[in-house]
This record gives structure tokens, sequence and C-alpha cells, in this order.
């Protein structure tokens, strides 16, 4: 780079860009990397299990005499909420599915949050879905089954964060 | 890089060079290349990505650790972008629980795994897989249940006991 300046005299001005571009090149591809893998697929993590028959639910409290929560998802009648009891006959809840649209994964998160809130020392569920329904489903049936939306003020609320998925028993 | 100082060829002195020096900038630059690296090198991205395969959304805002990843289309299984099972589609009707080629390449996974955190793949006193292992599961929303449930199995039974689903994040 040349320029000259005022008078008869002719300065050189010389300024050595080669390492800043070379600098510049690897941010480049450094963003471009970022841009590829992160704006198309801002991909989350949902943590799923196998069951495990016969562990302990994790509650050391005296009151409890639940021993399990069961959600079943089959396309009809829809959600089956069960509630095991060591002391007395299991409690069902039905939450119908919502007509053509599929399931009422609103319905479900309600539910299971007034068990929530009689029996909060519990974190685990089954889900036990029909076999041939799609991925899709189940995943929105898990994310129900975990938290509940409460709306803009009170945000996302934790029911049911151990999901463990099965099918259903024959 | 040399400039020259304004106004500094006139009045007939010698004009000045005012040297700035770029090299510290350049050494900066430099370290803040290597925590790119670094940063990349520990937040890896998925190893498989084809339009056969839309995750679900969820609402969901874990981490993945992408340490072993299954991706699962209708078609196909694949571990680590490296096919596995090219006839998925044929276990559909099959009431057969364990896929024999993703149960052989996860097993040959966990041997590495375990080399590489110096242990071992089988606990020698309870003769099972050892613990902690998870093994994050991209499948496509269309794929039925009955398929992932395969997946899920053939996991948990080459000793990968930690599962978790990819899944696009709700209102990306």
């Amino acid at each position: 780079m040349s320029a000259v300046s005022g008078g008869a005299r002719r300065e050189t001005l010389s300024v050595n860009v080669v390492n800043l571009i070379d600098i510049l090149i690897i941010l480049l591809v450094f963003l471009l990397t970022n841009f590829a893998t992160s704006t198309f697929e801002d991909l989350t993590s949902v943590p799923a299990g196998m069951p495990v028959w016969g562990r302990d639910a994790g509650s050391g409290v005296a009151r409890e005499k639940l021993d399990r929560v069961e959600v079943r998802m089959e396309s009809q009648p829809g959600f089956t909420i069960v509630l095991g009891f060591s002391d007395r006959e299991p409690a069902v809840v039905r939450v119908p599915a919502n007509g053509p649209a599929g399931f009422d994964y609103a319905r479900l998160s309600r539910e299971l949050l007034s068990v929530k809130q009689s029996w909060e020392f519990r974190h685990d569920v089954l889900l036990e879905a029909e076999k041939d329904l799609s991925f899709d489903v189940i995943v929105k049936a898990m994310d129900a089954i975990r938290s509940i939306d409460m709306g803009v003020v009170a945000g996302v609320m934790p029911l049911f964060p151990r999901v463990a998925l099965t099918d259903i028993p024959n | 890089m040399i400039f020259a100082r304004k106004g500094a060829s006139r009045g007939g002195k010698k004009p000045e060079d005012l040297n700035v020096n770029v090299v510290n900038m350049i050494d900066v630059m430099m370290i803040l290349i290597s925590f790119l690296l670094m940063n990349s090198a520990v937040q890896s991205y998925s190893a498989f990505n084809s339009p056969d395969l839309i995750p679900p959304v969820s609402r969901s805002d874990g981490q993945i650790t992408y340490e072993t990843e299954v991706a699962v289309t209708e078609q196909a299984v694949i571990l680590d972008g490296e096919l596995m099972e090219p006839n998925f589609k044929d276990y559909e009707d099959k009431d057969v629980p364990l896929l024999p080629g993703l149960d052989a390449g996860l097993k040959r996974k966990l041997e590495k795994i375990t080399a590489q955190k110096g242990g071992q793949a089988i606990d020698p006193t309870t003769g099972l897989p050892t613990a902690g292992n998870i093994v994050t599961i991209k499948a496509d929303k269309r794929v039925l249940f009955k398929q992932i449930q395969k997946v899920m199995y053939t996991c948990n039974q080459a000793g990968f006991d930690k599962i978790e689903f990819s899944a696009t994040k709700e209102g990306s």
C-alpha cells in the first residue's frame, strides 16, 4: 500500500495485513462451523429410561403409600393414569383422546400436577405406550409428564422428571 | 505496520515513523483461537444429519452429550455416522428385541470408551457391563415406538445404561 504525501517528497506507507487476514480466515471457518451446527439444528436432550422392576421409589416419607405411577398411552381411549397403592386397589384417571387432533397433553399434565401435589416426593413415572405410536407423540407425552407449562408468568413447572419407557403388556 | 505522523512532512523536517506493533495482538488472537479449538473439541456435534431424520420437538432444555450417538431413521440405524442396520425396516414386523449389528457396534464402542477411561467394559465382580455409559438416540419423529424400543433394548443390553433422546428445542 503506498501513498504520496504533500510536496516533492514521496513516502511509502506499508501496512502488512497478511497475518491479520490469516487469523480472520481461521475465525471465519469457526463462525461457519458454528452456523452450520447450531443455527440449523438446535437440539436438546430428553432423558429416557428403561423400566427397572422392584426399584425403590426413593421416598423416605412414611405417609406415602403410593407404589407406582403409570401412564398408559393408547390411540383409543387416550391416556390412562394408574396410581398403584400398597394398601388398596389402584386408582385410575382417564384422559380421553382430544378428538381427531390426538392426545390431550395439556390435560395429562394437569392431572399429573394434582398427583404431584399429593405425593411431591414421587419423581418417576412408567410410560406404557402402544407399539404402533410414532416417536413424535411419545416425546410429546414425555414432555407432558416431565413438566407443565403454567403460562407466561409461572413458566414451566417440573412434575415427574424420571420417565421410564415400555410398551403396553399384552 | 509503519505510518507517517500527520504533518510530519511539513516544515522541512524529516518524517518520523510510527511503528504499530501488532505482534501482541496476534498473540492474543492465537490464544483466542486455541480456546475456540478446545471448545469445539469438547462440544462436538451430531455425527449424522439427513433429510430422512427429522427429530421431534421438545421443551426440554438438557445438554446433549454426543459421546455415543445412535441415529434412527425408518430405514436404517447409524452408530456415530457408521451404518449398523441397513435393513432396519425389516425388523418392524419381527418380534426380535435385539438388533445384532447395532449390538456389535455398541460393544466395540464401549470397549473403546472404557479403554480411554482406563477402566474395563465388563465389571469383573458382577460380570455385567460397567455402569454410567450414556447413549444419545437421535430418531426420526415418524419412527414407530416398537422400533425405538428395539434400539433402546439393544443399547441397554450392550452396556449403555443411560439413554437420552435428541430432540429439536421448542421455538428454535
